[in-house]
């Protein structure tokens, strides 16, 4: 009954060609949204935009490197000149680093900082100069559950942690003006990145969790979709872990 | 998002809520049960979700029954009614408030509320293996703003918290935050305190 809920609203997904991203925007797209598949890696932007238009959604892919002002601004305008100004932007690209405080580089630091952290901080600025003066719009954070800290995670949790921080400044500054900001922080999600992991080290994570399960792109997806909504409009600057239950305990000395 | 299951509403005040709940889940394709404090509820269909309204919204000296201890109980007495983990699970929800991160005038509804989370997050981790979710909407007293106009809270500087959002927070908006969590769409959340305040819990450290 929700398929026409985002009738007429543009999305910009980044991060969109693969993992979370991807389902959020198949996800808004089925829910009659616009879909901007905005990725670093433009070829894998347009084959997932192209997946999307063959089941019967509106999507487009853009490249876009969301640590540069410059692609950022780029981006945004382009969106407005061939489909209108964004209406939910969902800030998902990030990068994640797993190594401890002894082997972090400079360049491994910086750089994710300059994607995770700064990425949401020059695409949420593009979108709210836009949606300030139409008094309405969504943003959404991708965190991470690893905000509250993990071994050999000083620089991604540090980044992640910085994102919660936005989400809560910018969700007081934008309020009066119709716009929710949140933040969705997914524990372990069955990505390609998380199977990656050992099999042995994936059980020992599984079994430091209440539900002991791993969670789908698609439970994010549904969340997100919640807060982009009309429903959630007073939701907002709230941290939501999509976790199973491992934002309420991990036995760090397990790991 | 459509409910096809069953839930039951267990509320003991907090009427507009009440009413806006049920409404949008009637209105989703969810098969509505009402119950109080006195009815008996351990025999009975299969259930899909179960939602807690205790009341924290309306009261001002606090409840007279403990409702963190009421829902534990109601999670107890319902156990072979909610639908198993192999079978999907159930989603349980309780209607809090946002004075559980504290608030002058009204010490005893804090307490009752942050209670309330501490339960929701214990069985969240006890039943979670059983493939229950349990989560809570905390909410602002529906007239936030009328209390906020009366001017200080005796004895403070204070006034009431309110939206920073354009709009009052209604009864529908916690609604919708309450279906949103019964979603079995939702069964990878659980253990969760989401404001539904239109801002209002920011300023608070325990709020993130
Ligand atoms: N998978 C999990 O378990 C998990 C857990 C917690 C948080 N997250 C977060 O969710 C988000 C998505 O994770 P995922 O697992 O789907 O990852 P993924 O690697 O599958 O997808 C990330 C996408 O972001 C793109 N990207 C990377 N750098 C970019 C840049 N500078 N500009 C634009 N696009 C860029 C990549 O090309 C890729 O398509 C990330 O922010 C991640 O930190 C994931």
């Amino acid at each position: 009954m929700f398929h026409a809920e985002f009738k007429g609203k543009v999305s910009l997904v980044t991060g969109a060609a693969s993992g979370i991203g991807n389902a959020v925007a198949r996800e808004l797209a089925a829910h009659g949204s616009a879909v901007v598949v905005g990725d670093i890696d433009a070829g894998a932007a347009d084959r997932a935009a192209s997946a999307i238009r063959e089941v019967g959604g509106q999507a487009v892919g853009l490249r876009v490197d969301v640590s540069s002002r410059g692609e950022v601004e780029a981006a945004f305008a382009r969106v407005e000149a061939d489909l209108g100004p964004v209406d939910v932007l969902v800030n998902n690209a990030g990068i994640s680093i797993d190594r401890g405080v002894r082997g972090v580089t400079d360049e491994e630091w910086q750089r994710t900082i300059a994607v995770n952290q700064t990425g949401v901080f020059l695409c949420s600025q593009a979108a709210a100069r836009s949606m300030i003066p139409r008094k309405t719009g969504r943003i959404i954070n991708i965190a991470s559950r690893a905000w509250l800290g993990w071994f050999g995670q000083v620089a991604y949790a540090s980044s992640k942690g910085g994102v919660v921080s936005a989400t809560r400044s910018l969700a007081i500054e934008l309020a009066r003006h119709g716009i929710t900001v949140n933040c969705l922080a997914p524990g372990l999600i069955d990505t390609p990145l998380v199977r990656s992991e050992p099999p042995e080290v994936l059980e020992r994570l599984l079994r430091a969790q209440p539900m002991g399960t791993l969670g789908e792109p698609e439970d994010v997806a549904n969340a997100a979709r919640f807060l982009a909504s009309d429903r959630a409009r007073a939701v907002t600057g709230q941290l939501l872990y999509v976790c199973g239950g491992k934002s309420l305990y991990a036995q760090p000395a397990m790991a | 998002m459509a409910g096809e299951g069953r839930v039951l509403v267990r509320a003991d005040g907090d009427d507009d809520v009440v009413v806006a709940v049920s409404s949008a889940l009637v209105t989703a394709g969810w098969i509505v049960e009402h119950a109080g404090r006195s009815t008996p509820v351990s025999e009975g269909p299969r259930l899909d979700g179960i939602v807690f309204v205790p009341g924290l919204l309306d009261t001002v000296a606090g409840l007279d029954v403990d409702p963190a201890a009421e829902l534990v109980e109601l999670v107890e007495s319902l156990g072979r009614r909610l639908r198993s983990g192999g079978d999907g699970g159930a989603r349980i929800v309780a209607v809090g408030s946002r004075d559980w991160l504290g608030w002058a005038g009204r010490p005893a509804v804090a307490a009752q509320a942050a209670g309330l989370v501490a339960a929701v997050r214990s069985l969240a981790l006890e039943r979670g293996r059983a493939g229950l979710t349990v989560n809570c909407v905390l909410a602002l007293p529906l007239d936030a703003h009328r209390r906020r106009h009366r001017g200080a809270v005796p004895g403070t500087h204070l006034h009431e918290p309110v939206a920073l959002t354009p709009e009052p927070v209604t009864s529908a908006d916690i609604a919708a935050t309450v279906e949103f969590f019964l979603d079995p769409r939702s069964n990878y959340i659980t253990g969760q305190a989401l404001h539904c305040c239109g801002g209002a819990s920011l300023l608070s450290s325990l709020s993130v």
